[in-house]
């Protein structure tokens, strides 16, 4: 069957040479289905679907998600690679595109590219003009090397004068890469900056606003968002991430006590071995953390690196418990919060081998179907957006290291940013984390955490095949998790 | 049901973004003294008690609606209808609004305003939007059924109290000689000293408008609003 699966593939009319090689690397690993000590129990759950590895391999050779310390590249310059430190904005943006090439994920591009107004300011020119030119051929190049969505750049809350470029290229440029997470602060960022992200959001659909002081309450300053919206330590990342499926738990259980009581606890238990087994793979026997440049240089630091318990499904748990439609009812928020506590009880007091396990909600996949992404409201059955956020404010308090709501705008709001800020600061107020945003009529659609172009879909249709890896993942998750009929949030 | 200390709703709109600055809790209240052929919400005219749509509602309970919706909003804006048929009721609600942190704006006609019994309380508004239907006197008349002289000498006062928000005008290209409007608007503000209070054009919109006005009035197009827009700046300016 194997053999078939790597005939499919280079056979394959859909998929480019660079999606091939990466699609052969995965199909090689999966050979490896004993190098992992996985218990019986834990076999049938992963084949019932109660929790999986979201295609993470079974022979982890490299941590999940990285965050390098980008700063220090420009500074120090870079051993193993041969690069100087940076003088000019041509060598800092060319030092980051080289060093880019070498940090791996799951996806094999870098899911975080840095806090790009805070890297290059200092290297700006006095000419805007020249350092937009410079801002658009280097975000354009990201575009077109690190072809993923996941592939994501921040923004410093301060909103200065590289923030504003950055944002400005975004618009003229239009592309789905890099994702882009401006760190917001209501008391640092300047309202007049918020206002033109969220212009600039109800264009292209970026970026998106991070909670800023609930991040750096938990992480301290050296934190970024990367990936969806995942929220990791800058310096270091997640070895792995694997997800609860609590709709599939719930199904299983025989009624609401046995599910909070019996199943989840051991279910979450069951899944945080398999967590062990993966890290001390990564880190024992991969030797990632041994020999690679990024540890040896200091760009990551393996003291930096934890794990990430994700869920997904809540929404369909508590409708299999409560029968009523979910973000619409107290008992539902009730049961949500005491599921997540449940979980989060567990998850706290369990010693993993390597730093430790933190909640995520996980945005889901391409295949899924049938169940939402993390705590969500299913799409096309949202309620207002007062009362959606009111439902799920309390919910996102559980997971530090990401969850987010999307919201669909009619393309009217934009002449309405002042009003559209006021509801992001009362979104943060309440402890909404991440509030991601897009216009209906925009061609950039947010899918679950990443962009896709409908034009782009439309092209691979028409083509066959597309250059960014996320275009077919983003086609299949716009049919499967019904995300075209997201509530439009209408202007009154 | 408790009128005296009710105030007489037609509806709430807990998120607006088109009801003053920022986000805002819109609150509409039932009953109207014009009766403009052109209105978009008709149904809030009516001043009888049980007004089809409408309800009662004290003032615990609204407050209780509008905490719901405080954190994202930056404050209430009241209007209708003509909110200033429920004086004494808005007269509780104003205080109520500043304990919130929130800012209280009014959408009037300004017809009701009386300088002499409103100056004790009318500053407690952190804004007034008025709408100036026609500025012809014998076509306002005609069009809402009340003189144009005394709604002009209200927004006068309220500049003088400058508590004065902005202006608007409804553009309908078959009802109101609306560059005549528009015209003697910047002169009004001119004699005002008011040039930067903002002048807002609507364009007129069908939608909720009754028959058969809402099948022989015309949206106007963008070059006549632009048109209009270029009038009033080149008036203004003068």
């Amino acid at each position: 069957m194997l053999k078939e699966s790597i005939l499919t593939l280079i056979e394959s009319s859909e998929h480019s040479y660079a999606q091939k090689l990466r699609g052969l690397a995965q199909l090689a690993e999966s050979l490896l289905t004993d190098q992992l000590s996985l218990k019986e129990k834990a076999k049938e759950a992963m084949q019932e679907g109660i929790f999986d590895d979201l295609g993470e391999g079974v022979a982890p050779y490299r941590p999940r998600y990285i965050l390098p310390r980008y700063d220090r590249l420009l500074k120090k310059g870079c051993n193993f690679l041969f690069l100087p430190p940076a003088e000019t904005l041509e060598e800092a943006i060319h030092n980051l595109l080289i060093f880019y090439q070498s940090v791996p994920s799951i996806s094999s591009y870098p899911v975080y590219i840095g806090e790009l107004d805070t890297l290059l300011e200092p290297y700006l020119v006095e000419d805007d003009r020249e350092n937009l030119k410079s801002l658009k051929l280097f975000l354009r190049h990201i575009d077109r090397t690190l072809p993923s969505g996941f592939t994501h750049a921040n923004l410093s809350p301060f909103g200065g004068r590289c923030a504003k470029l950055i944002l400005e290229a975004m618009c003229e440029l239009k592309q789905t890469v890099p994702n882009l997470t401006l760190k917001y602060d209501p008391e640092i960022t300047p309202d007049s900056f918020a206002q033109f992200s969220i212009k600039t959001g109800l264009t292209v659909s970026a970026p998106s606003f991070a909670n800023h002081q609930q991040y750096l309450k938990e992480w301290g300053e050296e934190y970024g968002l990367a990936s969806c919206y995942n929220a990791l330590p800058v310096g270091g990342g997640s070895y792995t991430l694997l997800r609860l499926n609590l709709s599939r738990l719930a199904q299983k259980s025989s009624h609401l006590d046995d599910f909070l009581y019996e199943q989840l606890p051991q279910m979450a238990h069951i899944m945080m071995e398999v967590m062990d087994e993966r890290v001390r793979f990564l880190v024992e026997r991969s030797h990632f953390f041994h020999n690679n440049f990024l540890v040896q240089e200091g760009f990551i630091d393996p003291s930096r690196f934890i794990s990430m318990f994700g869920v997904v499904g809540m929404a369909e748990a508590v409708q299999h418990f409560t029968k009523k439609a979910y973000g619409y009812s107290q008992e539902g928020q009730k049961l949500a919060i005491t599921i997540l506590d449940i979980i989060q009880k567990e998850v706290a007091n369990y010693k993993a081998p390597y730093g430790r396990y933190l909640l995520h909600a996980q945005s889901g996949i391409s295949a899924d179907r049938n169940f939402s992404a993390g705590c969500r409201i299913p799409p096309g059955s949202e309620p207002s957006l007062l009362d959606h956020l009111l439902f799920t404010a309390p919910l996102h308090s559980y997971f530090p290291t990401g969850v987010s709501d999307i919201f669909c705008f009619d393309q009217t709001a934009i002449n309405h940013p002042d009003a559209i800020l006021d509801i992001v600061k009362g979104a943060l107020q309440k402890g909404i984390r991440f509030f991601a945003f897009y216009s209906k009529e925009s061609d950039l659609v947010r899918i679950t955490g990443f962009l896709v172009k409908k034009s782009d879909i439309e092209r691979r249709k028409k083509d066959g095949m597309a250059h960014h890896d996320t275009t077919s993942i983003g086609e299949e998750s716009l049919i499967n998790q019904n995300l075209t009929n997201r509530v439009i949030q209408k202007i009154t | 049901m408790k009128k005296n200390d009710h105030v007489h709703i037609s509806q709430i709109i807990p998120f607006s973004f088109v009801d003053g600055p920022g986000n805002r809790f819109a609150l509409f209240l039932q009953g109207c003294l014009m009766d403009c052929p052109y209105c978009h919400n008709p149904e809030t005219k009516s001043r009888k008690i049980n007004a089809k749509g409408s309800k009662w509602m004290g003032l615990d309970e609204l407050l209780s609606k509008i905490e719901h919706s405080r954190p994202f909003i930056r404050g209430v804006t009241v209007s209708g209808g003509e909110p200033l048929l429920q004086k004494s009721f808005l007269k509780k609600l104003l205080p109520e609004l500043k304990k919130l942190n929130l800012t209280a704006f009014l959408n009037t006609n300004a017809y009701l305003i009386s300088p002499k019994e409103d100056s004790t309380w009318f500053s407690d508004w952190d804004g007034v939007m008025v709408d100036i239907k026609s500025a012809i006197p014998s076509e306002h008349q005609k069009l809402t059924g009340l003189p144009l002289e005394p709604i002009l000498q209200n927004i006068a006062w309220l500049i003088k109290i400058d508590r004065l928000f902005e202006i608007r005008t409804v553009i309908i290209p078959d009802l109101i000689n609306n560059e005549e409007t528009v015209k003697r608007v910047a002169q009004f503000l001119i004699e005002q000293k008011a040039e930067q209070i903002p002048y807002r054009l609507l364009p007129y919109r069908p939608e909720g408008v009754l028959s058969p006005y809402k099948e022989q009035l015309r949206v106007p197009n963008q070059d006549q609003l632009d048109d209009l827009k270029k009038i009033f700046t080149l008036e203004i300016q003068k």
